[in-house]
């Protein structure tokens, strides 16, 4: 595995030392970076074109230049020197400071996206994969081919449209119409219905039910004006957490056993008392004390399970845990929505924004700037996730498909183990090991930023810096894009690679 | 500051009227602090700065420098914010010609041989830090642009953006303290006017960052003490030019203008804050927030209101649709710029456009008309074609100008018989092939079919060109083309234009030279009067349109689109961008 490992890395680096020159040649002569100059007929023009040819080195062949960039470029490797030096872009900025910027924005970006749309994206495969050729299915499979195939740019118009301003505008007066509600209550019912499945009768009762409950609920949030100053509340955490332990304990446990329902209920209820108990705490903690708390949260779950747990232990600490997470998440969210009514005043109640990352000089707390971050990602990140999904989705039901059919989970099948059982136990994680590579991929992809999403939402990230170098044919800003999707790139193939060993005990046999 | 809209001050009036009504009916007390500071301004001044107000405006392109005279710094996203914090004895009106601010200070010519300017800064003008401004600050600025603070290296130590104007001054004769300075010309030069700032960089924070004080700097420069005054270049240099996002403490960039520059977010946002003790007439405005956006996204920016100004750089037919599309929710303004596209001729001895003939056909079979109603009305409904190369459709002279010197008859319409019949008397073969070079870009790629479409019909073969480096082609390989086709970005600045027209001058590699037109420009570069100098420019424009020297084609359009409500804002033709005035936008009043 080790010599494995250092033969893929000495392959890497010839890899990407050649990428490295190629690109730079590419974009040092693919225009002219002088060119807005050369335009200029303003008094002392010859000057500042002197000037950028000199500071840029212009004069100097291209491979020549290539070689002077990567002799400050190699600096870079060496830890601690600080000597880190990846050049100058054309408006004289340090490209090692831009790079800096980009890098934390494209994570604040693409974390969000990436972690839900592979989440959601395997939940999808997974039912679609369960419920083939439902009607689930077919039109999950046609949105999918759909979100797709969508060019980016025009969708991005769209959602700025229906989702940021015309969203806005309904907030000025959040009331729900009787045929809106019923139209979303159709739709609801529609993909429950779908996703349930089952015979006619209960197709009908499964549509029924989400209908009424989801334009009932519209309705009565409506009337109640929670539109207009919208929270979750003691009540509704506390639900969520129960809804949680009972759920997750069908999902990994079944009912058979006791221990894992209590555990996962106990655990609720100790997050539904904290959530009142840590009021003080959590009406303006610093990001630190937020983690603190989530791991806090975590700890004592493992510990509610592996009391509670008796001869299901393992189980018993894993449920917990999911459990803890969901509430966390839950109150999180509660939390950042009390920030609302402040929010929306500094920002004139134009509440989800269609560019940049922050209101200028908006301070609203914790919460409050945890919440303008959210009004501001929640655009780029439904582009983002949409196309995601789509991929995660139609690759985890292919794999899932795959291993249903396999003998082993016939094998599981005739044994007279629960179908919860085969499917969580047997196929499931034999199913997720081809989705390894392709999460391993899109990782390193997303660390180039997500070129087209960046530009449309004004997010100065990885793909936003390319671009611009690209435009104003500035190398050194676009080979430090190249540097770090590259070496990213190598990165998580390798991690990619090792997974796939760890998931899979043949691979590491050969 | 108010001098920059002339004429709209009817509706300044009107706003701060409604303003004040809307103040007392809202408010019982009535009273804001802040209003009301002196009795003997104008109505219009007599409202001040409104507490809380805000104004935010898109930019394209993110802020690098408080120093724009370094040759890195100088750029129009620099500008965009100085037009707030930076007061100076002159600023580009909304045309690209001067006006002088008088708040600042004043200025007078007293002689024009030698060329003598006597400059008074008024005596409240300071830094915000309260330093006065005067001699030091002069002295500075002197020593920076004139290039004459060589080291021992034989370059300036300063890394001047260009030296134009300054090197013809001599050095300044001040002493500390002085707010009254004489600057002397060792030649006349016709734009004098837009040399001395006075305003731009403090010399106070230079000299104590370069380890002087401002007395020592003032003695340094008038000794020329260069080992002295290295620090204070270097830090001159580098100190005020800033990592994205990365704002010096308040007391290292001091604004001599209305606003303070107090906020910066990399890639985000500008946050400029009115002074409140300012010298001059405080701003109606107290924040103006600039937040930085690609042109294309502006539109639904404004429609979200999360911008309440746009400027969209390269403006479409689309941006005007969608404009239109906002109905009464924003107030759209279109107008032209000083950026002018036009087509230059490669007219040497054995070149294609050597007869000049070729080049009248040239010129007349271009549909000049049909590009500016194809490309730049549905932008700009009021746009002409540039039938001048100096003048511009925004200036009041234009008008004037076109009658004297534009041979209308000739080039005011498309003529592919006329152009046919110049062919034949031309005597040459063909089709005249015609390498046509231009940037790659979807614009100048309409613009050349609809040449090559109308051009080949009388005679011409026009082959499209477009390398990547055509800019540095221009000049550097004139035998790879015949005509190209590319925009030069105006100023207000008339002496400019020298190098494109006479003989041998830098900009002019298409071997072009009459000895009249070298001649006229000679006589208005070294003239100190704008108006006479102008009226020359007619004669010079006459005869380049005899000659065919180029066909200018159109000019850009420019368009700014305002949220309901705010007064005061204007298209500004000029480089420094649609903030240029916002001293003077009024916030909307609710």
């Amino acid at each position: 595995m080790l010599a494995f490992i250092v033969r893929r890395l000495v392959v890497s680096a010839g890899v990407l030392l050649a990428g490295t020159f190629l690109a730079y040649c590419l974009v040092a002569l693919s225009g002219d970076p002088l060119a807005r100059l050369r335009q200029d007929n303003t008094p002392g023009v010859e000057d500042r074109i002197a000037e950028m040819t000199d500071r840029l080195n212009l004069d100097t062949p291209v491979p020549l230049r290539y070689l002077q960039w990567l002799g400050s470029a190699s600096k870079c490797l060496v830890p601690f020197a600080a000597e880190c030096d990846l050049g100058q872009s054309v408006r004289g900025q340090d490209v090692t400071f831009l790079l800096g910027n980009a890098v934390s924005s494209t994570l604040q970006l693409i974390t969000v996206a990436t972690f839900t749309a592979m989440i959601v994206g395997v939940i999808v495969g997974i039912v679609t994969a369960l419920r083939q050729y439902s009607r689930l299915d077919y039109a999950t499979t046609l949105a999918s081919f759909f979100f797709v195939s969508l060019p980016l740019f025009w969708f991005a118009v769209l959602l700025k449209q229906y989702v940021a301003i015309d969203l806005n505008d309904w907030l000025a007066d959040p009331t729900v119409s009787l045929p809106a509600a019923a139209i979303v209550g159709v739709i609801s019912g529609l993909i429950w219905a779908s996703a349930i499945g089952g015979d006619r009768r209960r197709v009908w009762i499964s549509f029924g039910i989400a209908f009424a409950a989801t334009a009932g609920a519209l309705l009565i949030l409506s009337a109640s004006g929670w539109f207009a100053s919208p929270g979750l509340g003691p009540v509704v955490v506390t639900v969520v957490g129960g809804a949680a332990a009972l759920g997750l304990t069908a999902l990994l446990a079944g009912f058979r056993y006791r221990h894992v329902l209590y555990a996962a209920l106990a655990t609720a209820a100790v997050g539904a008392i904290l959530n009142l108990a840590l009021d003080q705490v959590l009406s303006d903690p610093s990001y630190l004390t937020l983690i603190g708390l989530l791991l806090l949260a975590v700890a004592i779950a493992g510990g509610v399970g592996y009391a509670l747990g008796g001869l299901q232990r393992k189980q018993a600490i894993q449920t917990s845990i999911g459990v803890a997470v969901i509430m966390s998440v839950t109150i999180f969210i509660d939390r950042m929505l009390s920030a609302w009514g402040n929010y929306f005043d500094a920002v004139d109640g134009r509440v989800v924004a269609t560019f940049g990352s922050r209101t200028p000089n908006y301070d609203g707390g914790t919460w409050g700037n945890l919440l303008d971050t959210a009004t501001h990602l929640l655009l780029p990140t439904i582009a983002l996730i949409l196309v995601s999904v789509a991929t995660y989705s139609r690759y985890t039901r292919a794999s899932m498909l795959e291993v249903m059919n396999q003998d082993y989970v016939r094998t599981a099948r005739s044994k007279g183990l629960t179908e919860r059982t085969v499917i969580v136990r047997h196929a499931f994680r034999n199913g997720l090991i081809p989705i390894t590579t392709l999460m391993a991929f899109d990782v390193a992809g997303l660390m180039g930023g997500a070129v087209i999403t960046e530009t449309v939402f004004a997010w100065q990230g990885m793909g936003f810096m390319f671009v611009t170098a690209l435009r104003d044919v500035d190398p050194n800003p676009a080979m430090a894009f190249f540097l770090v999707t590259g070496l990213a790139a190598v990165v998580f193939n390798m991690l990619a690679d090792i997974a796939y060993a760890y998931l899979d005990p043949r691979i590491r046999l050969s | 500051m108010t001098t920059k809209r002339r004429g709209t001050a009817f509706f300044a009036v009107l706003a701060a009227g409604a303003l004040a009504l809307t103040a007392c009916g809202s408010d019982d007390d009535g009273e804001e602090p802040g209003a009301n500071r002196s009795g003997t301004e104008e109505p219009t001044q007599s409202e001040g700065t409104i507490p809380g107000s805000t104004i935010t405006v898109a930019v394209n392109e993110d802020y690098t420098a408080y120093n724009d005279t370094t040759a890195i710094g100088n750029g129009t996203w620099n500008s965009y914010i100085h037009n707030g914090t930076k007061l100076t004895f002159w600023s580009y009106g909304a045309d690209g010609n001067p006006v002088r601010e008088e708040e600042f200070g004043t200025y007078e010519k007293v002689s024009d041989d030698p060329l003598t300017v006597e400059y008074t800064v008024n005596d409240e003008t300071s830094w915000s830090d309260g330093t006065p401004i005067d001699c030091d600050d002069l002295l500075l600025e002197w020593a920076a642009l004139s290039g004459t603070m060589v080291g021992p290296d034989g370059e300036n130590i300063f890394d001047a953006s260009s030296t134009n104007g300054f090197e013809l001054i001599e050095k300044p004769d001040c002493q500390p303290g002085d707010k009254q300075f004489t600057v002397v010309y060792s030649q006349p030069y016709i734009d004098w006017e837009l040399i001395v700032e006075g305003g731009d960089v403090p010399a106070h924070i230079a000299a104590q960052q370069g380890g002087l004080t401002p007395e020592e700097l003032v003695t340094a420069i008038q000794n020329d003490d260069i080992a002295a005054l290295t620090p204070v270049a270097e830090f001159w240099n580098t100190g005020w030019q800033f990592n994205p996002g990365e704002l010096p403490p308040a007391e290292m960039i001091p604004s001599s203008g209305p606003y303070l520059l107090t906020d910066w977010q990399a890639g985000q946002s500008i946050t400029l804050t009115a002074n409140p003790d300012f010298y001059g007439t405080p701003p109606p405005t107290e924040t103006i927030v600039l937040r930085v956006l690609d042109g294309d996204q502006q539109v639904a920016a404004l429609q979200n209101g999360e911008v309440d100004i746009i400027n969209p750089s390269n403006p479409t037919v689309d941006t005007i649709s969608q404009l239109e599309g906002l109905g009464d929710q924003v107030e759209t303004m279109t107008g032209g710029n000083l950026t002018w596209s036009h087509i230059d001729f490669q007219m040497g001895p054995g070149r294609a456009f050597e007869p000049l003939e070729v080049r009248q056909a040239f010129a007349k079979c271009v549909p000049r008309e049909l590009i500016v109603e194809n490309l730049v009305r549905p932008a700009n409904p009021d746009a002409v074609t540039q039938d001048l190369r100096e003048f511009f459709p925004v200036d009041e002279d234009y008008d004037a100008a076109r009658e004297t010197a534009f041979p209308a008859d000739m080039y005011g319409e498309q003529d592919l018989q006329g152009a046919q019949e110049l062919m034949d008397q031309a005597g040459v073969t063909q089709p005249v092939e015609i390498v046509f070079m231009h940037a790659d870009d979807p614009v100048r790629n309409d613009l050349a079919a609809l040449i090559k479409d109308a051009c080949d019909q009388v005679g011409f073969n026009v082959v499209d060109f477009t390398p990547p480096d055509w800019g540095e082609r221009l000049t550097a390989d004139p035998g790879s083309y015949d005509a190209a086709m590319f925009g030069w970005a105006g100023s207000g600045n008339i002496a400019s234009g020298q190098s494109l027209y006479v003989t041998g001058g830098d900009q002019n590699p298409y071997g072009y030279s009459n000895t009249t037109v070298d001649e006229i420009w000679d006589q208005v570069v070294t003239s100190a009067d704008r108006e006479a100098a102008r009226e020359l420019l007619v004669e010079a424009e006459a005869e380049l349109w005899n000659d065919v020297f180029n066909i200018p084609l159109y000019t850009n359009a420019n368009v700014v689109a305002v949220a309901q409500g705010i007064e005061g804002v204007e298209v500004n033709a000029a480089q420094t961008g649609v903030t240029f005035n916002m001293d003077e936008w009024i916030p909307a009043s609710s």
